[in-house]
């Protein structure tokens, strides 16, 4: 067949037409798929600032809380002081006993601090792939603080949040949540207690041993003089 | 015999050249928009992981701008003189349930476990049971008579368990105050301790709405202060 001028005039608008029509399209797209990504990104940056607010509120109610508690008990020492009887003075001092035995009071003494990570091992070189055996769980947290209650642990918190006979430590994927707070790793736990059998209680626990074989990194450090914050909240116990 | 001129003239070649661009422009752009797709979809992820978080927060300082406003009532009632007797053996009462100095009743539940002839109850299966009850809002827990404090340990040692330093063995009768159906409900969930551990060891569950907790004696046996002192501001 020989080449038409009419087949050529006919093919080539048509082509430019098509390349036309497929630019136009994919521009309409992309911009749709950017508002898209922009709508999302300003959502993203909307949710972020809430979170740093309700942060910042957080604190600011927790001081506070502080601070009222303060007041409440220079007030209640305050009476102690003018107490005649000694019956108020012996009820402060037992409330002041009791808040220090719960764990409502900061606190200070001889020590471990036990800081434990994921492994760091490129997963190449390790012999069994199951990336699992290789981060921390809460299985593991609790067995760590269950160890050094064994080794007498008197005050006991972990990454800031003290440990009391209510706190729990939840696995929510790659955080553990502690006294209702989200926790990443590195967790640093610190104990106060004898540090010589809080750090011989550990070392040989079984726990350690199994850590140590898949080379999750855990250090134990003692110390001459730590401090435990208090537990904020307290909620009811039940009835008496 | 083939025609190789007919195959080879302009316009089947204007054809073929006109197809293949439209297939490089059709895959091009399918697959830009696959790409686009993914991108959201990780956006999205992240994004529901910020709003967990957000909940989170707000929850929590829900709680604290609840406790604030009690301790703001407790304020008034100490600075007057009458009513600060009373606010004093409130506080009083609160701190020893907290610390575990008074016993406690309420509604909650009670699990025992039993060991099989093949399988005994080990620490961590109670450590399991005792940090799931936490979990869901347990504020009372006793294993065998003993109450667990903030310093409470389970040890296994031999056939015989320890809690508190006192030598206890199966069955492991555990005790929790709080909320009766969330305490069961986190328990016997699909693929939760109950459904895992039985399989294992004998293990029941009952709701009750008169749990009785003991307390523990200020002795320094289970609550210690060897090594602890208080912060003075």
């Amino acid at each position: 067949m020989k080449i038409s001028r009419n087949s050529l005039l006919v093919f080539l608008p048509i082509l430019i037409l098509g390349i036309f029509l497929g630019v136009q399209f994919r521009t309409i797209q992309e911009k749709e798929a950017s508002n898209t990504f922009n709508k999302i990104q300003e959502k993203r940056k909307q949710t972020m600032q809430r979170i740093s607010s309700e942060t910042k509120l957080s604190e600011q109610l927790k001081s506070e809380i502080k601070k009222i508690e303060k007041d409440n008990i220079s007030l209640y020492a305050a009476y102690s002081r003018l107490d005649k009887n000694g019956e108020f003075r012996k009820l402060n001092n037992q409330l002041a006993r009791s808040l220090f035995l719960a764990g409502m009071t900061d606190v200070h003494g001889k020590g471990i601090i036990v800081t434990i990570d994921d492994a760091s091992i490129p997963l190449k070189d390790r012999e069994n792939s199951n990336s699992n055996d290789f981060v921390i769980h809460q299985q593991d947290i609790v067995a760590i603080i269950n160890e050094l209650r064994k080794g007498g642990a008197e005050a006991i918190s972990i990454n800031g949040e003290r440990v009391v006979s209510s706190s729990a430590q939840i696995c929510a994927g790659p955080t553990i949540i502690i006294n209702h707070k989200k926790y990443i790793t590195p967790f640093e736990i610190k104990a106060i207690g004898d540090p010589q059998l809080l750090f011989d209680t550990l070392v040989n626990s079984p726990k350690y041993v199994e850590l140590k074989e898949f080379s999750l990194p855990i250090s134990i450090k003692t110390f001459e003089d730590i401090q435990v914050n208090r537990f904020l909240l307290n909620k009811g116990n039940g009835e008496e | 015999m083939i025609q190789w001129k007919k195959i080879f003239s302009f316009d089947s070649l204007a054809i073929a050249l006109v197809c293949v661009i439209i297939s490089t422009v059709v895959v091009w752009q399918f697959r830009s928009v696959q790409v686009n797709e993914d991108r959201s979809q990780v956006e999205n992820l992240k994004m529901t992981e910020l709003q967990d978080e957000l909940i989170n927060q707000k929850n929590n300082n829900e709680k604290l701008n609840n406790r604030l406003e009690e301790l703001k009532k407790e304020n008034d009632s100490i600075k007057n003189k009458e009513s600060a007797n009373n606010q004093l053996v409130q506080d009083l009462k609160r701190a020893s349930q907290l610390a575990g100095l008074s016993s406690v009743k309420g509604q909650g539940v009670q699990i025992v476990l039993t060991n099989k002839p093949d399988l005994a109850v080990g620490e961590a299966e109670i450590l399991e049971v005792l940090n799931e009850l936490r979990a869901s809002g347990a504020e009372a827990l006793e294993v065998n008579g003993q109450r667990m404090t903030a310093t409470s340990e389970v040890r296994q040692a031999g056939n015989y368990m320890m809690v508190n330093s006192q030598q206890t063995s199966s069955p492991f009768v555990i005790k929790a105050i709080g909320n009766a159906n969330d305490l069961f409900r986190a328990i016997t969930m699909v693929g939760g301790v109950k459904e895992n551990q039985e399989y294992f060891i004998g293990f029941s569950i009952s709701k009750s709405e008169d749990i009785l907790i003991s307390a523990v004696k200020d002795n320094g046996i289970v609550l210690k202060d060897q090594y602890m002192k208080e912060v003075k501001p």
